[in-house]
């Protein structure tokens, strides 16, 4: 192809090519830009708003048991207590169930149209709004536990866990409506961390004469392990962050608890019930408290996070 | 399309807009008031949301709304933030009961002693003999009181815990008095209708709401011991006998009856306040609010008792409309 | 996402001994038990759709939408202002939200795959999905309702809510469309661990 001199690019339309100003590049930037200062605008906002409460509690904050605003005391012990207490009774009774589900979804025993079915239930679960949970949990789940709760705290209320009184709005009844709310998480994530496992381990298990559930619990659940400890790491962070659901269920006590069947409070509802009255110095305490839930949050979504990139790695170091 | 057309209705409209915002105590009254006067005036629009006394104050702080409710009326600190001058005008009044679930028991009697003891966490049982001692011939059953109080801050939670500590020196010590305060024993739930939920559904369970309230869930609620030591329930007459006995200290028309003295006096009943300021600019909405409060305090009184309010006492009402003819 | 199992046996496991007949049956043990927690899951769904529906349904009428909720003590009347209050605000949010995540996922995927800045937004974007709804709220609170602003202004609710959907937003487009093919495109036969 006739290829004059005139039209041969030189190095000085490459470099004017290259310095060309490009606006749809510096806007898609600047949108970057925006949601990454979006996260450090909002947790900067809090803490700006918490600084009188820091300043006068300091970390007693944490260890005190006492919340009252009304003597101007403020301690939200009781509430990590009772944010971690629920979060991690639901994941208790959701990791079972969630892995039993992947492994069902991962496994052909049925047919793969029921497979899909369920999987499109699960999801759906995922979808129903947090209220809409919150008033299944009062109209069925409470009379459950009403009764079940006033039996467990008659004969084994000697345990801490199960000491009187037993109410029918309990952190029972919170980790019972929590763990449903967890369970499409951890059932998606860990599927897909068992669909992963490389189809040759699973081959050289059953060459050697393994059962399809010897297989199951000596090759592939150790080897998608970290992709199901993330899966429970960020259903841990969606637990700890749930607000409506619990506050209509777990009866919004301020007092330290350890018994499973009373009363508790957590970080999320205490907010959504104590900002609308709340003035002076009240506020900034609950600015403190919401600082904590959102350094929390993130503290187990980025632990979570690692966990799963470090499981992209090794399943491809296996391959 | 949906949103453009809603952004063309808030333009459009010629009618005046009044925006109330506070408690949710009387909120069903002026709901009610809210239904009846636009029926009869449609060019006023009228907006009142229960969000809380402590909201409330706050947004008529900041000129956020026209005009607030609140249980807790203002404090002279809270009225010196308000640039433009607050009047408050009582404007109807309630009791607070203490309702409970207790299947079989019809009627309860709860002394002074009995009921300041279950909220102080000391009676934890129905059959306790303090409560017994007042329901001769009633059979109380062993099981667990539950006490279900409020979890946001509230002014029924303010005139509620203001009566206790005037008649229990241990809650006032336990306790206190506040919007917001720290029970020792409990359930709590969100706003009036939380606690009558929370009633509703726990069997052995005694909770604090206002009676219209309780009179709408058709709620049981018990006879209380005043300090002359009749048993009273809540009713129209009763409340009224406590207001009657109320004196305003100063032209500020500001005062809680914590413990009346009359024989046939409900031991807990409250005014409450609307806010409004001592000036406004806009003169449509001065004339509406005018309008719209002087029909709450003269014929909306008598939707008062339907929905379990105690209507103004005469001299009340009287001194209320004067100080609505003096905003400006 | 197909599923790797073609190699498990299908014939029957011949059981010799005493040993191999009680793998057998634990085999069965554990598989009835999985299908079973798997099929349990659908009760809660079933219930509480159950529940909507028989509570709700009879009750659904167009009045729901037109109306305004009526003065206590009285029958009748609608939910209107909620749904258009919630129909306002998510499509102002959207608005705010769709922009600001289609031009990072663009962003990140076109220009610069490799670059911090690309890895920095995914890593941010993901977190941004797990903080908690209440805490968008709290945020509002803080920046726009502490400082006061003219009445009826829908304006402190909605600042909040751009925050919580540009990450969604983000990851949809990412994956769908650039993601898969981009990856397949740059590394053949890798697999995009994005599911």
């Amino acid at each position: 192809m006739p290829d004059t001199a005139a039209e041969t690019p030189t190095g000085d339309d490459f470099r004017k090519r290259r310095f060309r100003f490009d606006l749809f590049l510096v806007l898609t930037w600047l949108a970057s830009v925006a949601t990454v200062i979006a996260l450090v605008w909002i947790v900067w906002s809090i803490l700006q708003a918490a600084f009188p409460a820091m300043a006068a509690t300091g970390f007693s904050f944490f260890t005190n048991a006492v919340w009252n605003p009304n003597r101007n005391i403020y301690g939200i012990f009781p509430f990590l207590n009772g944010t971690a207490g629920s979060s991690g009774f639901a994941l208790l009774l959701a990791l079972p169930l969630g892995v039993a589900i992947a492994i069902f979804l991962s496994e052909d025993f049925l047919p793969s149209a029921i497979r899909q079915v369920v999987r499109f239930v699960v999801e759906l679960l995922a979808a129903i709004p947090s209220v809409v949970y919150g008033l299944w949990g009062i109209a069925v789940i409470i009379p459950m536990v009403q009764s079940w709760g006033g039996f467990l705290s008659q004969k084994f209320g000697f345990l801490p866990i199960f000491a009187p009184p037993a109410t029918g709005n309990s952190m029972l009844t919170a980790s019972l409506v929590l763990a449903l709310m967890v369970l499409p998480t951890i059932t998606a994530i860990s599927r897909t961390a068992l669909v992963a496992v490389p189809k040759t381990l699973r081959e050289g298990s059953y060459a050697v004469g393994a059962t399809r559930w010897e297989t199951i619990f000596k090759v592939l659940l150790p080897t998608a392990a970290p992709g199901i400890v993330a899966a429970t790491i960020l259903a841990f962070g969606r637990a700890m962050g749930e607000t409506m659901a619990v506050a209509m269920l777990i009866g919004n006590s301020p007092r330290l608890t350890w018994s499973l069947l009373s009363p508790a409070g957590t970080l999320a509802g205490l907010l959504a019930n104590q900002f609308g009255e709340a003035s002076g110095m009240q506020v900034s305490a609950l600015m403190y408290a919401a600082l904590t839930l959102v350094l929390l949050t993130l503290l187990v979504n980025i632990a979570g996070e690692l966990v799963l990139r470090h499981t992209q790695k090794t399943i491809a170091g296996i391959r | 399309m949906l949103v453009a057309a809603s952004a063309a209705a808030y333009s459009a409209s010629a009618q005046t807009k009044l925006n109330g915002a506070g408690a949710t105590f009387p909120a069903p009254l002026y709901q009610r008031w809210i239904a009846e006067f636009t029926k009869a005036d449609p060019k006023i629009q009228i907006n009142y949301q229960g969000v809380g006394s402590g909201t409330g104050i706050t947004n008529f702080t900041q000129g956020i709304v026209n005009f607030a409710g609140s249980d807790a009326a203002m404090t002279d600190e809270q009225i010196a933030k308000v640039k433009q001058g607050v009047v408050l005008i009582p404007a109807t009044a309630g009791s607070i009961v203490l309702a409970y679930n207790l299947p079989g028991v019809g009627s309860l009697k709860l002394s002074r002693e009995a009921y300041s003891g279950i909220f102080v966490g000391k009676i934890t049982k129905w059959n306790d003999p303090i409560i017994a001692k007042a329901n001769e011939g009633v059979k109380l059953p062993d099981t667990a009181i539950t006490v279900c109080e409020r979890s946001d801050g509230s002014g029924t939670t303010f005139v509620f815990t203001k009566h206790l500590s005037a008649i229990s020196p241990d809650f006032k010590t336990q306790v206190g008095e506040g919007t917001t305060v720290t029970w020792p024993t409990g359930v709590a739930g969100k706003g009036n209708d939380g606690v009558t939920a929370l009633i509703k559904q726990t069997p052995g369970a005694v909770g604090y709401v206002e009676y219209g309230y309780a009179k709408n869930n058709k709620l049981t609620f018990a006879q209380l011991e005043n300090k002359s030591g009749a048993f009273v329930a809540a009713t129209a007459e009763s409340g009224a006998a406590t207001l009657n006995s109320t004196q305003f200290p100063s032209e500020i028309l500001r005062a809680w009856p914590s413990d009346p003295e009359a024989k046939d006096a409900y031991p807990i009943s409250t005014f409450t306040w609307l806010l409004l300021y001592k000036k406004y600019d806009n003169k449509e909405v001065l004339d509406a609010l005018k309008k719209f409060v002087t029909y709450g305090l003269t014929d909306g009184q008598k939707f008062a008792d339907d929905l379990g309010y105690i209507p103004l006492p005469k001299e009340v009402a009287a001194k209320s409309e004067a100080a609505l003819k003096s905003i400006e | 996402m197909s599923v790797a199992i073609d190699s498990a046996p299908t014939s029957p496991i011949k059981a010799g001994s005493g040993w191999d007949r009680f793998r057998l049956a634990r085999n069965t043990f554990w598989t009835v038990l999985c299908v079973g927690c798997s099929f349990l899951t659908l009760v809660p769904l079933f219930s509480i759709v159950y529940l909507v529906v028989v509570n709700g349904l009879p009750l659904l009428s167009p009045n729901i939408f037109a109306q305004l909720p009526p003065a206590p003590g009285l029958e009748g009347g609608g939910f209107g202002n909620a749904v258009q209050g919630t129909v306002v605000m998510v499509g102002i949010g959207i608005l705010f939200a769709a922009p600001l995540g289609i031009l990072s996922a663009i962003y990140i995927c076109e220009y610069n795959r490799r670059s911090s800045l690309a890895g920095t937004v995914r890593f941010i974007a993901k977190l941004l999905t797990g903080v908690p709804s209440i805490i968008c709220g709290v945020f509002a609170f803080a920046r726009v309702i502490s400082r006061p602003l003219p009445a009826e202004s829908p304006w402190p609710y909605l600042r909040c809510r751009p925050f919580c959907l540009p990450p969604n937003k983000l990851f949809w487009e990412f994956r769908t469309r650039f993601g898969k093919l981009r990856t397949e495109w740059e590394r053949p036969g890798s697999r995009p661990f994005f599911a």
